[in-house]
């Protein structure tokens, strides 16, 4: 009778423990903190490599809630196409957009374009990737400035400043009601503005509609004051000595159809958040939506005193478990720079977080996190979901380029008001020297 | 207040506005608004020469490990948006009831060069000689560049003094040469943009948008006005590091350079597009004056009353340009075609005649009569491919840059006496020879390493004539120091920029960027 006891006791109860918990030892709470002395319990939550940086100590999470529903906070234009677009939009063997109903190519898209996706369809990576750029565009032209830090292994490196302008022509419903005689998606202008040698210095890109047309790429450097044509197909390349690539913004910018997508695997995954809290949005003088002064900041290792972790860590960042997709992505191009990558997708409002890439061996090289913010007007009645920070971690170069997001300095502007003219050649040399 | 206390004031403001900051960001007056930004850098440019001058290069006694340059230069510039100040000042109404998109570009530039105080002897000696003029070349304090851009809708204009490029070359110019070019510090040894001089200029284009297979048509213009300036590239004074190697004259040089008269004004027209969606097509057609001058002999009453004259006949310019990206082999192509009508050239007989004396004297060829300055027209043409190449061996991070170009000259109605007026020593009358077809070539490739930290860059330049030009360098970011290290050299004959193969040099490039 004993022994039965001790049987109970040594085998049964674990059994049941487990049983009550649900989901074993691998298991995060709200107010968690996952540090190296208790990294196990997020396995499978995180890409592996986030999993040994805690496990080193060089990442520390807090593990949070938030108080809002993600897939509220995009535009109310952006939840009424969910139900509308469900079965109306399909993809054409050339990659277009098309209407199921008609066979008419999609150009006034609005909200996104699959908000069901099916794993099983063989072209579900290209539907969620386009459900992505759609949650881009949802929220119209926009202007940002852009603060890089640049930081190395001992901290803090250099910086740089710019600014970016993306006028956005689907999407939204301003978007989809402007002439858009080029087919365009959208355009963007990026300009250089410190450190000196840089100043000036200024890209534009058009991004047509058109899956199988190439982006044009025009700069103008102030060495040479002159646009210039660069090559639409030089994406992997690393920009401005950052870690990052073109292909690299937002965790993929580029054409769809230059990759190969496969779809890996559903889950629960903890991403990271600006805080438990929506941003607030202000209306602008211009009639645009801006990001606030008094807008909360994010904070790094390189800037914490007595940091011991990674100088690039973020430090509180909030981490939220939420479900995910994950996609398996191979650029077509043979001279690509990178191997496979893996694209973690939060399926409520499709915002890209984690991008790990590997190299054409197979190993592991870089991990691109993609922080969203969440917006709210102070009425609530307005939403949108855009870009926070963007940290690049080099692991082999022990070397990580950050982008910030929006800072009390750096105001960004959503829904701006623009003119397609600047995004021509002519006024293009407006943004330059 | 006169210019150079203007300038001083100038200088001493926006360094005190950007030493208030301790950061390498933009400077902006209105953080949180950032539409009044100042920036600027400080640099010092020291080179040594690396060979002996020989033939007529003045001062001869400039020998390996002089120093040839140390100049020092200051650059502050502000850029201000008026969109913000359209709405709160009264007198920008116009701007905001017409809805045009206004901001004004200053540039202060200081510069002075300290080889005629600190560098070898034979210099400090040309500075004495010719004190007045050495002094006025050695500094230099301008409003560099101040002009204002107006916008609405699809027409923009940019007012004041600023520099405009046409054309699609790097390194050497063929449709780029509406600004002029100041060799008189380095030549071909300097950047291009660092050589160009603003000119103050009026200059609009519009944006007519798609129109049938062509994109973003646009037709832009511009006009110098001659009585706003009429500037040229300057001549560097004999004895200087870079002027040009030319045997002593006996007689005096006289420089004429354009009046500041309408008459002269610098103007013209292009149109340019996007030819289904990949071609980047240009036409245009422009009146400039060329960098490099004409020359003639000017007689007076007598054979003893003569001069030099070097002039800059005006040039009328009608050419394109065409550049695209070839997808399947990931390179840019870049073309340029232009037709140069009546381009002085230098014919000896015809540009410095020379009478026979009636009784030959061993040691003088001749009396000078007046010459003339003849002209051809040139069809030019460039074609350069661009692309960016993995060899991941040398760099598995990043690309390297590859950008090779062909410049080609053909002379119409080519006459075989044409030279190219530089004295070939030890012979002061006979001359470089001029072909009916030039050709030349140039190669660079640079990368970086490090984060952008280092780099490296190599600019190869080979005249079909039988001439060199290397140009290895290296950047090196030390923030906000920027340190470069450069070899000048040229190998060769005399032909093309082979007039200045004995002054390779080394040069170490200290910057210090305020932002």
């Amino acid at each position: 009778m004993k022994r039965f006891g001790w049987l109970i006791l040594f085998c049964v109860v674990p059994v049941l423990l487990l049983f009550v918990t649900g989901q074993g030892i691998c298991d995060v709470s709200p107010g968690d903190v996952l540090d190296k002395t208790n990294w196990e319990i997020a396995k499978g939550l995180l890409p592996d490599e986030i999993i040994g940086w805690i496990k080193k100590g060089d990442f520390v999470l807090q593990v949070g809630e938030l108080s809002y529903k993600l897939a509220d906070y995009l535009p109310a234009y952006v939840c009424k196409a969910r139900s509308a677009n469900v079965g109306k939009y399909m993809l054409d063997e050339d990659g277009w957009i098309v209407e199921k109903a008609t066979g008419k190519r999609g150009q006034h898209i609005i909200g996104h374009p699959f908000p069901n996706v099916d794993p099983e369809d063989p072209k579900v990576g290209e539907k969620i990737v386009y459900n992505f750029f759609y949650t881009g565009h949802s929220s119209g032209n926009f202007v940002t400035q852009l603060h890089t830090d640049y930081i190395r292994k001992s901290g803090y490196a250099r910086s740089t400043l710019g600014e970016m302008h993306n006028m956005t022509m689907v999407g939204n419903p301003t978007s989809v009601a402007q002439d858009n005689p080029d087919d365009v998606e959208k355009y963007t202008l990026f300009v250089a503005r410190s450190p000196y040698d840089i100043a000036g210095a200024a890209v534009m890109t058009w991004r047509y509609l058109d899956p199988q047309k190439p982006d044009n790429t025009f700069t103008f450097l102030p060495a040479i004051r002159r646009v210039r044509r660069m090559s639409s197909g030089n994406r992997s390349d690393a920009m401005f000595g950052s870690d990052g690539s073109v292909d690299d913004s937002g965790c993929f910018d580029g054409k769809v159809t230059s990759m190969e997508w496969k779809f890996l695997r559903r889950q629960e995954a903890l991403l990271p958040f600006v805080s438990a809290v929506p941003t607030r949005l202000v209306k602008g003088e211009e009639g645009a939506w801006n990001s606030p002064e008094d807008i909360e900041v994010m904070i790094y290792g390189y800037e914490k005193k007595g940091w011991q972790g990674a100088q690039w860590a973020p430090v509180n960042w909030l981490w939220v478990k939420k479900p995910v997709v994950v996609l398996q992505v191979k650029a077509k191009d043979p001279y690509y720079n990178y191997g496979i990558q893996h694209i973690w997708v939060q399926t409520e409002t499709w915002a890209a977080v984690y991008k790990q890439i590997f190299d054409k061996a197979g190993a592991y090289w870089k991990t691109v996190f993609a922080q969203p913010r969440y917006f709210e007007s102070a009425d609530k009645a307005f939403h949108l979901v855009h870009a926070g920070d963007q940290l690049i971690i080099d692991e082999r170069m022990k070397h990580a380029t950050l982008t910030r997001g929006p800072m009390p300095a750096e105001i960004w502007e959503y829904l701006a008001e623009m003119d397609a003219n600047d995004f021509s050649l002519a006024g293009f040399q407006k943004f330059c020297k | 207040m006169d210019r150079r206390k203007w300038a001083i004031t100038i200088l001493c403001c926006g360094l005190f506005l950007l030493g208030i900051t301790l950061t390498a960001d933009a400077f902006y007056v209105d953080p949180k608004k950032k539409t009044l930004e100042v920036i600027g850098k400080v640099q010092s440019r020291v080179s040594f020469r690396l060979q002996d001058s020989d033939g007529f290069t003045q001062p001869i006694d400039i020998h390996v490990g002089d120093l040839v340059q140390w100049r020092n230069l200051a650059l502050i510039e502000i850029t201000h948006d008026l969109k913000r100040l359209s709405r709160d000042l009264d007198i920008l109404y116009p701007l905001k009831k017409f809805k045009i998109k206004a901001k004004y570009h200053l540039v202060g530039r200081f510069m002075y060069e300290g080889v005629y105080n600190v560098g070898p002897q034979p210099f400090k000696d040309v500075c004495d000689q010719d004190k007045e003029n050495i002094d006025k070349f050695k500094q230099a304090y301008d409003l560099w560049e101040a002009y204002m851009d107006l916008s609405r809708g699809p027409l923009f204009v940019r007012i004041g003094r600023q520099s405009l490029a046409w054309g699609e070359t790097d390194v050497f110019r063929l449709l780029d040469g509406i600004n002029p070019l100041d060799n008189t510090f380095g030549g071909v040894f300097e950047d291009l943009d660092d050589r160009r001089i603003p000119l103050w200029m009026l200059r609009g284009s519009y944006n007519f948008g798609r129109v049938g297979p062509v994109s973003a048509l646009t037709v832009e213009g511009f006009w110098v006005p001659g009585n706003w300036d009429s500037r040229v590239a300057p001549v560097s004074p004999a004895g200087t590091p870079y002027a040009a190697p030319q045997p002593e004259s006996p007689i005096p040089t006289v420089v004429l350079t354009p009046s500041k008269v309408m008459s002269n004004s610098r103007w013209g027209v292009r149109v340019m597009g996007l030819l289904a969606d990949n071609y980047n097509l240009s036409i245009g057609h422009y009146r400039s004056y060329l960098d490099i001058p004409a020359l003639r002999l000017g007689v007076g009453d007598t054979p003893m009353d003569a001069w030099t004259e070097i002039s800059y006949p005006d040039v009328q310019v009608t050419g394109g340009s065409l550049s695209f990206w070839e997808q399947r082999t990931d390179v840019i192509v870049r073309t340029e075609l232009a037709w140069f009508w009546d381009e002085p050239v230098f014919i000896p007989e015809i540009n410095t005649p020379l009478v026979p004396l009636p009784i030959p004297i061993p040691g003088i060829p001749g009396l000078p009569a007046n010459g003339e300055i003849p002209k051809k027209d040139m069809l030019k043409w460039v074609i350069g491919l661009d692309k960016n190449i993995w060899i991941r061996p040398l760099n598995h991070k990043r690309t390297f840059m590859v950008s090779l170009q062909y410049f080609g000259t053909w002379v119409q109605d080519y006459d075989e006496r044409m030279r190219v007026p530089l004295a070939l020593y030890p012979d002061a009358t006979q001359f470089t020879s001029a072909k009916e077809v030039e050709g030349m070539f140039t190669f660079l490739v640079n990368t970086d390493y490090y984060g952008g930290d280092i780099i490296p860059q190599m600019v190869v330049a080979y005249d079909a004539r039988g001439v060199f030009m290397f140009q290895p360098s290296v950047n090196f970011i030390l923030e906000p120091f920027r340190i470069m290290v450069q070899y000048s050299g040229i190998v060769g004959n005399m032909a093309g920029f082979g007039a200045y193969r004995d002054r390779d040099q080394i040069t170490f490039i200290f910057s210090y960027l305020f932002n």
